[in-house]
């Protein structure tokens, strides 16, 4: 694939991001859960159930009377899933299978977490999770399979995140290659460790993948504050 | 009386207010039992004026005849329940129709365009289930709002499909082709509205329809109610309004024998600047102002009323009275009153000392006694402001109870002559107490026009006694969005207008007196409500503000900061709990307002100092690691009560060092305060014990959290305590050493910090201190393989040169938590109302000069509604005073430095060829002795006009058409940036769909859109704004830990 093309990723990626967000998590883990029947994954399984019972869409904050806040995340927007490409032809001590295991995980979340993803399509593997997320219904947009070196994926600026695995080796180049680029600061997220995962088992992992929001409502616009008027003449002992 | 030496404490007793000579006393010293009141303990205070309430047994069976009496010829009557009292009864407020129809009520007639219009009915339309109101109520007119609204809402009720595609092509059909019919269907329902609650849309048509009743022997107080001005030009046309209004009652023709009617007069319309910060101009040209409105009125003869408002303005509006009642053309008139509001705990002392000014004037004071109109804000604004109590009771009897304690002291004897009482009031029993309690009938009842109608048609028929109907006159448009708040008020459940004409409340419920039921509570404040202290229950205590606007707080806190205002401090760097002065560089800091004014001189530290700040944090590291997060969270809890200690002295460096004005100062301690508490919270929290979970593999985590190692902490100038402290307490609750950098202008205050950080039990070795520049620091600092992590903020170049030194090492990427600048929007729709728009504009562009992250940088405003906004945004920001921040009249003070005033001014001078000027408020005459940047606005095309950040007191607007509302949603994302935005719309969907589409990371409705608050609005964005997590929320101080785990099969 040429820059060209992989900017068309973007964009296409661009184009249905907010749409796929907006689904909600619920729809989102509902399709995705769809698509990982076809494939053996558990930690994929494991992830999209931790995503929809840990995440709750809104949390309510305390505050003063007269005002609603409350918390609310979205995808960061595009999340480029990539990899170590000098890993595919069996690096000594690393399972492949583990290998795929980790890029499953990777993409499963950056989407269930509302991020519109270019999949790096570095392995026989990435083929195959595309095809079973397009033949699951996730929105052809919202994947899009790229083959792009990681030198020319990381001076797109349009990436939010980038969800690596490799090895330790790669990941400081690739760090100094980020920090290099212009516009936003990319949240890096990497897996290094294909045994235990620390990183994809780890409680904080799917927030990474997310950015927050806080709304804040002035519900006393409109004239006064039925709810706290109610209170002042509220009956009591 | 308002002596610079200020306040002695007096004790007020309530009983002494009827002794004989107590009137007699000189003003100066009644005067001073009213500041001490404003937010004394209710519990004691009630307990005070309690037994002035109180009835005896007599009295108790009196008033509770006379009531039952009342109640039973109110509810005998056939027209009793009729117009508003009939609305409020069917649209109770605790519906969501009742809400709704107010929603619209307050804001469809002013929307210009039909588009608006249309979105707007449908918007609050289609929610609620009108049918079920149909034929509940046996009144006409509520039959008749209600039939249209069923007819409309049922048109309009169209579900859509979760993209938005309307799911009936035909009803869509149906509905665009009807929807000029609705709109004008419900235009009219509006009318019909406004028609009961507004007396005559201008003084004339009042004084006409009025005649009717003043045949039945009521007269009236014709009020022109509006919103408060915000512009000279709104004053002046408020001034005319009331004048001709007098001109007009003078002149009326009616023959009858009622009483003559009088004017109430709303102050806050008659100056744009009507607040104590401005009390030069208040009590100057104001006061002539009114003075020649009163004067007038005096020539025709027509009595005049001054209306209350807030609790803050409370002995402003009593100084400026005093002022007008004492010149000598007013002197011997006897007809130029005010109102006093009972619920203010304040409302006993005022009326002593107003009835020993009429008294030692030797006439008369006509006083409107009423129970209070602005409640639910003085208790909403307290709890924002963290202040001590509420100057006002907080149950519904405890108010009816200070109503009567009031009235006892109104009607007595000592009082008789000197003050007019006028009782306003629907409540029965409130009548029959005053009926009861009165030995004398020089008093008068009010009602408000469409409200009590049935209740006063008995009382008058039946006693000698005046009443007078407080009628609301003008354009039903301007005035519909008042009134709302004062039908919420009487419409919420618990009011006794409800209750009169519910005849399924027991008549026995209504005649309790209000002392019997409050001394039947288990405690005398309401526990529903708890005090601003207490806003966070049991988690942590909120931060404490002052009232910088009551006499009395100001004069005991300005106190706390007078003896830091000539102090000059020595600050450098910190290592190991001592203070370096060798190998720096010493700098003398000046004040940014005022050159000449030296604040002290700061040590800069050099490349070794971060050497030995390093070793020493890392060497601390494993013991402040090991130290049980309690004991943490407990040192950082001891440091938020030391700087609630030292307000004084940080308030004195917040002005004098960060240029900041009063409220902006108390905003940053009470910041400063909350991250320490907070992340005390979250810590204990989140690292008590650890978390076991099944793993995807079967076996089971067991997963506990700890610090990751030395972590720098670099700040900047802006928010120099409360961000300084919020990167350092979320780090080192964690269980992080922590290397501090302070932005170099704002250096004393962070080793101030620093000092108090100690004091409060932080070990030595777990904060270092390196005050100096980042150009000769930073490297040093952020490259080093012992930095386990990074907090910054500042501007996104900076974040970016950081991330590319952190990057360099060669280490495992570490975490970088990075709050950067934006291009912060507001987006306001022709709904919104534009005083409460351009109050929030003004506040989120130019307060604290604009140099908050959070500031508004670009109002795009609906092309229908321009005219009316931009000349009132003009007319607003003319009236800002720029100057020095120590003085409570200042609302912008100065830029940081040099640096920053030229690259604003380059700016400024960029745009005034390019853009088109709106205003520019005015520098002061010693502007030259800081760095003054003058407020200024432009109105520009569009956001893709500006490239970066200005991070100053500069607003650009933009006009849109509400069309094209989505390509401006786009224009703002394609910035890049993504912090804050507002939003003022009263169309929920509109409101909605901005949220959902603005990629921001706080978003504001209906509000101004900055002052986070800790806890509440956690803050931070995205994209070029910043990494996350949210400073102030639930994930922030988990980017500082690591996860350790135990795997067990």
């Amino acid at each position: 694939m040429t820059t060209q093309t992989l900017h068309n990723a973007i964009l296409t990626a661009q184009s249905a991001r907010e749409a796929w967000n907006a689904l909600g998590v619920s729809k989102r883990v509902e399709k995705l859960s769809k698509a990982a029947q076809e494939l053996n994954q558990p930690i994929v399984h494991w992830l999209m159930d931790r995503i929809s019972s840990t995440m709750p869409s809104t949390v309510s904050l305390p505050g003063p009377t007269g005002e609603e806040n409350s918390l609310h995340w979205s995808g960061r927007g595009i999340v480029c899933v990539c990899s170590d490409s000098s890993t595919d032809s069996n690096t000594e001590g690393l399972d492949n299978g583990n290998y795929d295991t980790a890029i499953a995980a990777q993409l499963f979340t950056a989407l269930a977490t509302g991020n519109a993803v270019v999949l790096q399509a570095s392995h026989q593997y990435t083929h195959r999770l595309h095809a079973v997320l397009l033949s699951a219904g996730i929105p052809e947009a919202v994947v899009q399979l790229a083959s792009a070196s990681l030198d020319d994926l990381t001076q797109q600026e349009a990436f939010h995140a980038y969800a690596f695995c490799g090895t330790s080796d790669t990941l400081i180049p690739l760090n100094q290659q980020l920090a290099q680029r212009g516009g936003m600061l990319a949240q890096l997220i990497s897996e290094t460790q294909f045994d235990t995962y620390p990183t994809l088992t780890s409680l904080d992992y799917p927030w990474r993948f997310v950015t927050e929001s806080t709304l804040s409502v002035n519900t006393t616009a409109v004239g006064g504050n039925a709810t706290l008027l109610e209170l002042g003449g509220k009956n009591d002992l | 009386m308002f002596t610079a030496t200020g306040i002695t404490i007096t004790t007020f007793q309530v009983n002494d207010i009827f002794n004989p000579g107590f009137l007699d006393q000189p003003l100066s010293q009644l005067w001073q039992h009213i500041s001490p009141l404003y937010a004394v303990d209710e519990t004691h205070w009630l307990k005070a004026l309690l037994p002035l309430a109180a009835p005896n047994d007599n009295e108790r069976q009196r008033i509770t005849q006379g009531a039952t009496r009342l109640i039973e010829q109110v509810r005998a009557d056939d027209g009793a329940i009729h117009m508003i009292d009939a609305l409020l009864l069917e649209y109770s407020l605790d519906t969501r129709e009742g809400i709704l129809l107010m929603c619209l009520a307050e804001a469809l007639m002013r929307i210009p365009d039909a588009d608006t219009a249309d979105a707007l009915i449908r918007d609050k339309l289609s929610v609620a289930d009108w049918k079920a109101h149909l034929k509940n109520s046996d009144s006409l007119f509520v039959n008749a709002s209600t039939w249209g609204l069923l007819l409309t809402g049922k048109v309009v009720s169209l579900d859509e499909n979760e993209d938005g595609t309307p799911s009936n092509v035909i009803n869509r059909l149906v509905n665009k082709m009807s929807e000029p019919v609705i709109r004008k269907v419900m235009n009219q329902a509006m009318k019909i509205m406004g028609h009961q609650f507004v007396l005559g849309r201008n003084i004339k048509e009042a004084l006409k329809r009025g005649h009717s009743s003043r045949d039945k022997g009521y007269t009236y107080s014709f009020d022109m109610l509006g919103e408060a001005a915000l512009t000279h030009q709104d004053a002046d046309k408020y001034f005319n309004d009331y004048k001709q209004a007098i001109t007009a009652v003078g002149n009326d023709a009616y023959k009858g024998t009622s009483p003559r009617p009088t004017i109430s007069i709303k102050l806050s319309a008659l100056h744009p600047r009507y607040e104590v910060s401005q009390k030069d101009r208040v009590l100057g040209e104001m006061h002539d102002k009114v003075l020649e409105l009163i004067q007038h009125a005096r020539a025709v003869n027509v009595g005049v009323t001054i209306d209350a408002e807030e609790a803050d303005r409370l002995e402003l509006s009593l100084e400026l009275f005093e002022k007008l009642y004492q010149h000598e053309t007013i002197r011997g008139w006897g007809e130029f009153g005010l109102v006093i509001q009972a619920y203010s705990k304040r409302a006993l002392p005022v009326l002593v000392w107003l009835a020993a000014l009429a008294k030692q004037q030797g006439d008369r004071i006509p006083l409107r006694l009423v129970k209070g109109a602005y409640w639910d804000s003085e208790i909403k604004n307290c709890q924002q402001r963290g202040l001590s109590n509420y100057p006002v009771y907080t149950r519904k009897e405890s108010t009816d109870t200070a109503y009567l304690a009031c009235a006892r002291f109104l009607l007595s004897e000592s009082v008789r002559g000197h003050i007019y009482p006028q009782f306003a009031s629907h409540n029965a029993h409130t009548v029959a107490s005053v009926l009861s309690m009165a030995t004398h009938t020089e008093f008068e009842f009010q009602r408000l026009h469409g409200m009590g109608d049935a209740l006063y048609n008995t009382v008058i028929k039946e006693n000698d006694v005046h009443v007078r109907i407080y009628a609301p006159v003008g354009n039903h448009k301007d005035l519909l969005p008042y009134l709302v708040r004062r039908l919420l008020e009487n419409g919420a459940n618990s009011s006794f207008v409800h209750r009169l004409v519910d005849a399924r409340c027991p008549i026995s419920e209504l005649v309790n007196h209000p002392a019997d039921v409050l001394s039947s509570r288990k405690s005398l404040a309401n526990p529903y409500i708890p005090l601003p202290s207490a806003l966070f229950g049991d988690e942590r205590r909120n931060s404490h503000g002052f009232n910088i606007e009551i006499e009395g707080e100001w004069h005991d806190f300005n106190a706390l900061i007078q003896p830091f205002m000539s102090t000059t401090w020595q600050a450098g760097p910190i290592i190991n709990a001592k203070m370096i002065s060798t190998d720096t560089t010493l700098h003398t800091v000046v004040a940014p307002y005022n050159h000449s004014q030296t604040v002290g001189q700061v040590n800069y530290a050099s490349a070794q100092h971060v050497e030995q700040a390093l070793s020493v944090a890392t060497e601390a590291f494993p013991e402040w690691s090991n130290t049980p997060v309690s004991e943490r969270a407990a040192a950082l809890e001891r440091l938020s009560d030391l700087l609630e200690a030292n307000y004084g002295e940080l308030m004195a460096l917040c002005h004098r060092e960060a240029g900041k004005t009063l409220q902006d100062s108390i905003d940053e301690i009470r910041e400063a305060v909350d991250f320490c508490r907070y992340y005390a919270v979250q810590a204990r929290l989140a690292m008590s014990d650890s978390v076991t979970l099944p793993s995807f593999d079967g076996s089971t985590m067991e997963i506990q959290r700890e610090g990751r190692g030395v972590f720098v902490c670099i700040s900047p100038w802006n928010f120099p305590l409360a961000i300084f402290l919020g990167q350092i307490s979320a780090a080192l609750a964690a269980g992080n050493t922590v290397i501090a950098k302070p932005a170099e202008q704002t250096s004393i205050i962070a080793f101030r910090a620093v000092q108090l950080m100690l004091e409060a039990g932080i070990p030595a070795g777990a904060i270092q201190l390196i005050t100096g520049e980042g150009a000769t620091i930073g490297e040093p600092l952020t490259s080093d393989n012992r930095v386990s992590g990074v907090a910054f903020t500042g501007s996104t170049n900076t974040a970016r040169v950081i991330n590319r030194t952190l990057a360099n090492r060669q280490a495992e990427p570490v975490p970088f938590i990075a709050e950067t600048g934006g291009q912060n929007a507001m987006l306001i729709d022709s709904t919104c109302l534009p005083e409460q728009v351009v109050r929030d504009v003004v506040r989120s562009a130019f307060a604290s000069a604009g140099q908050r992250c959070s500031a508004l940088r670009v109002l795009f405003v609906q092309k229908d509604i321009a005219e009316r906004i931009i000349p009132m945004l003009r007319g607003a920001m003319l009236e800002r005073v720029v100057g020095n921040p120590e003085l409570h009249k200042t609302d912008i003070g100065p830029v940081i430095d040099k640096k920053a005033q030229s690259s604003l001014q380059l700016h400024i001078d960029n745009m005034l060829q390019k853009a088109t000027l709106i205003a520019q408020t005015a520098l002061p005459a010693d502007a030259e002795n800081g760095t003054f940047i003058a407020p200024t606005a432009f109105e520009i095309s569009g956001i893709d006009q500006l490239s970066e950040e200005q991070f100053g007191p500069i607003l650009h607007v933009v006009r849109y058409k509400a069309s094209d509302l989505d390509t401006v949603i786009d224009t703002i994302n394609a910035s890049g940036f993504g912090l804050t935005l507002g939003v003022h719309t009263r169309n929920e969907t509109t409101a909605n769909h901005i949220a959902a589409r603005v990629r921001a990371g706080n978003i504001y409705i209906n509000r101004d859109q900055v002052g986070a608050v800790v806890g509440v609005q956690p803050f931070g964005g995205q994209g070029l704004s910043g990494t996350g997590p949210k400073a102030g929320g639930p994930h922030y101080l988990k980017r500082f830990t690591r996860e350790i785990r135990q795997q067990q099969a």
